[in-house]
């Protein structure tokens, strides 16, 4: 190495001098080249100083503040105790609200190319719909487009396993045959079924499902010939084509699907059930690839056109439908659906602001404590300045100390999310009909938020006290160590204390709202679960019991209206007097059996919504009743 | 010659100053410098010479000095010579008001005490 090299003849040069210079004065050769080391001092240990100039000289003073922020917190523990819980607190809050953020509105589905899904919807007059009907799907399909592929699916379904009256369940959904194409699931084994396999005349290998790895795990032993086996399902004998690789456990988010089997099939497992498969009935959300390189926009002006022949010829042939005019949209769709993306986003990023202002509340504590620190410390940095070290060597320590602070907190902090994203999950599908079922295992994206906040915190709570507390007048302090850094530093102090006591008024605050917000998403999952089943579309009800409905009417001004209509499962119910809140209608809680018949859940919830109706008629007599 | 623990330590950070200033007169390669440091000290202070080195390596990183391999007029081989750059220069004024400073300071606490 060449530097090496000139370093050797470098140091050899300047023993040779000086041996040179006492042989000079008399001295022998062997006692001059003695002399002239021992005046040199460790020639190895010279070596290694000016190699750690050279190259490492960044880490070595790096590990060099390390070890010094180890050694000053572990000297305070109750300080550094009291840092790390609060942070872990702070920062812990923030992973578990991100993580269900992420699970629920970021991760991408563990599809090939996710951002090339789309999700179809169609507008008109200013209302979207989410839904289709099946025939609709198989029409569009078949029109020229740039989109690669349609793929169909349902909302949950619970099936009953083995025996009839064995009452295992497993749930599942439905999906149109083209969907583990088009949505580019990877499979641990097998394959997904085919369009082949989706014919209302029944699936040229009979009925088919895929299962879920889980699911296989879970319920099928893992068993390698699980492929060909077959299941019975609502006593139908049922061969299983494939296991989905781990993690796709359909395409809709928060609700797992152990079983999937052809929308066709429907009419086999469910026989006598309503006309799902007419052109009225929607209730599949329906999703697309985009060929590749075709911008969104185009796509959809070629999507409309073939709309357009769509609505004509299938959808709303008579024209009765009011259909005409309306628009298909292409929405990004790699993210999966979730019907609990309407009820649950907005109290997220509520309580994204809420624990946001947590960690800052933690922060500015910290801060004021570090800013205390710093002062008793100021001997310590003045004597440092004093022996040369760089104001922005001190601040860099200062920061160090921040950032080791902030790391342990952010390591406990994961763990703590772990547990806590799980209670969360828990709490907020309390009272639901069907739990939630949010991976919220940490993943890259958490890890990564994690590292972003553990970076931004430090700085956050570091900064001031790292530029507060070196700003010193070096030899000031020495001999007058007394005097605190003069007037700047009280007021510095006493904006913390007034952003502390600004941050806590708003957090107790905005902590009370939230809790009601969230008491009121749970009961009212609980209260009103009159929801249509997404199989149950199709029966012809006339007072909409099948297609959800809509109860509007406003408390205070007597002006109140009940509109029972037909809605897919996006739209919500309208304000109920009295509540004054929103009910999602997409709950789902219904379960139909085979005949189509509506369990006691049903009732219950219809009893409360006519309770209530009739509450109205009580007190204004006339407005409800018939 | 005294010994060693007899000797003044060198403050951390000072040898810096001292290497600057003694290139000011000139450029110099490590041993001229120790000795030069030797001698304007009249022997008091007094450096392991190996120590010179990892501080020269320091201030050429630093861009305060640059070396270059040089014949001298008496000699058949080449040494390492330092001279000092205009951002050295600036860095060694700097230096020396603070080393003023920190001597004054120091020099007032120590003063002699009156009445003794």
């Amino acid at each position: 190495m060449k530097s090496e090299d000139e370093l050797d003849r470098e140091i050899r040069n300047h023993l040779d001098l000086e041996a040179e210079e006492r042989r000079a004065a008399g001295a022998n050769d062997d006692e001059a080249r003695y002399a002239a080391r021992r005046r040199f001092g460790n020639i190895a240990s010279v070596k290694e100083a000016v190699r750690a100039t050279r190259r490492w000289a960044r880490f070595d003073t790096l590990g060099q503040d390390l070890r010094y922020a180890v050694r000053g917190l572990v000297r305070t523990p109750a300080f550094t105790l009291t840092a790390i819980l609060s942070l872990a607190l702070g920062i812990g809050a923030n992973l578990t609200v991100f993580t269900l953020v992420n699970a629920l509105l970021l991760r991408t589905l563990p599809v090939a190319d996710p951002s090339r899904l789309v999700q179809v919807s169609v507008t008109n007059a200013g209302k979207t719909r989410q839904t289709f009907s099946y025939p609709t799907i198989r029409a569009f399909a078949t029109q020229p487009t740039e989109l690669t592929g349609l793929c169909g699916f349902a909302l949950g379904e619970s099936f009953e396993i083995g025996e009839m009256g064995s009452n295992r369940k497993a749930t599942g959904t439905w999906m149109t045959g083209d969907c583990y194409r088009v949505l580019g699931v990877p499979f641990a084994a097998g394959r997904g079924f085919a369009p082949e396999d989706d014919r209302p005349e029944g699936g040229a290998s009979g009925l088919v499902a895929v299962v879920s790895n889980d699911y296989w795990r879970r319920e099928l032993e893992g068993r390698e010939d699980v492929i060909g086996a077959s299941i019975v399902i609502e006593g139908n004998t049922v061969r299983v084509v494939g296991v989905t690789a781990r993690g796709f456990d359909g395409p809709n988010v928060g609700r797992t699907a152990d079983i999937t089997m052809p929308v066709s099939a429907m009419l086999r497992i469910r026989p006598g059930g309503p006309p799902i498969l007419s052109p009225g009935s929607n209730w599949l959300r329906l999703f697309a690839r985009l060929q590749p390189d075709v911008p969104r926009e185009q796509a959809a002006a070629r999507v409309n056109v073939a709309w357009t022949r769509i609505i004509d010829e299938v959808v709303d042939p008579s024209g009765q439908m009011g259909m005409r005019g309306a628009r298909v949209i292409l929405n990004s769709g790699g993210t999966g659906w979730s019907e609990l993306r309407t009820q649950f986003t907005r109290p997220l990023l509520v309580l994204v602001v809420i624990v946001a202002m947590v960690l800052l509340l933690a922060c500015a504590n910290l801060a004021s404590l570090l800013l205390a620190r710093a002062s008793a410390r100021q001997r310590e940095f003045a004597v440092r300045l004093a022996m040369g070290a760089g104001r922005a060597r001190l601040m860099r320590q200062v920061l160090t100390e921040s950032f080791l602070l902030a790391t342990i907190g952010g390591a406990v902090a994961v763990g703590f999310a772990r547990f806590s994203s799980d209670a969360l999950v828990s709490a907020l599908g309390a009272g639901r009909s069907r739990p939630i079922a949010l991976n919220v295992q940490p993943d890259g994206a958490v890890l990564a938020a994690a590292l972003a906040i553990v970076l931004t915190t430090s700085v956050l709570f570091g900064l001031a006290p790292a530029i507060r507390g070196t700003a010193i007048e070096g030899s000031s302090v020495l001999y007058d160590s007394a005097r605190p850094n003069g007037r700047r530093r009280g007021r510095f102090a006493s904006i913390l204390v007034s952003v502390q006591t600004a941050l806590s008024l708003v957090l107790v605050v905005g902590a009370t709202l939230f809790a009601q917000t969230l008491r009121n998403l749970t009961r009212v999952e609980f209260r009103i679960s009159p929801r249509r089943s997404d199989a149950g579309v199709g029966r012809d009800s006339a007072i909409g019991a099948r297609h959800g409905a809509t109860i509007g009417a406003r408390p205070g001004n007597g002006r109140r209206a009940r509109r029972l209509t037909r809605s897919d499962g996006s739209e919500r119910f309208g304000k109920l007097a009295g509540e004054g809140r929103r009910m999602d209608s997409v709950g789902d809680s219904r379960r139909r059996s085979g005949d189509g018949r509506c369990r006691r859940r049903d009732h219950y919830g219809w009893a409360i919504v006519f309770r209530r109706l009739r509450h109205f008629d009580a007190r204004r007599p006339g407005i409800f009743s018939r | 010659m005294t010994r060693s623990a007899d000797r003044p330590e060198l403050l951390k950070g000072t040898l810096d100053m001292l290497i600057l200033r003694t290139l000011l007169l000139g450029a110099a390669h490590g041993r001229q410098i120790a000795k030069h440091i030797e001698r304007s000290t009249d022997d008091v202070l007094r450096v392991d010479h190996g120590s010179l080195y990892p501080a020269l390596h320091r201030l050429v990183k630093n861009g305060w000095i640059t070396a270059e391999w040089k014949t001298p007029k008496d000699r058949n081989r080449e040494f390492k010579f330092y001279s000092l750059t205009p951002g050295g220069r600036r860095q060694l004024r700097a230096e020396e008001s603070k080393w003023n400073q920190l001597a004054r300071a120091i020099g007032q606490v120590m003063r002699p005490v009156e009445g003794t």
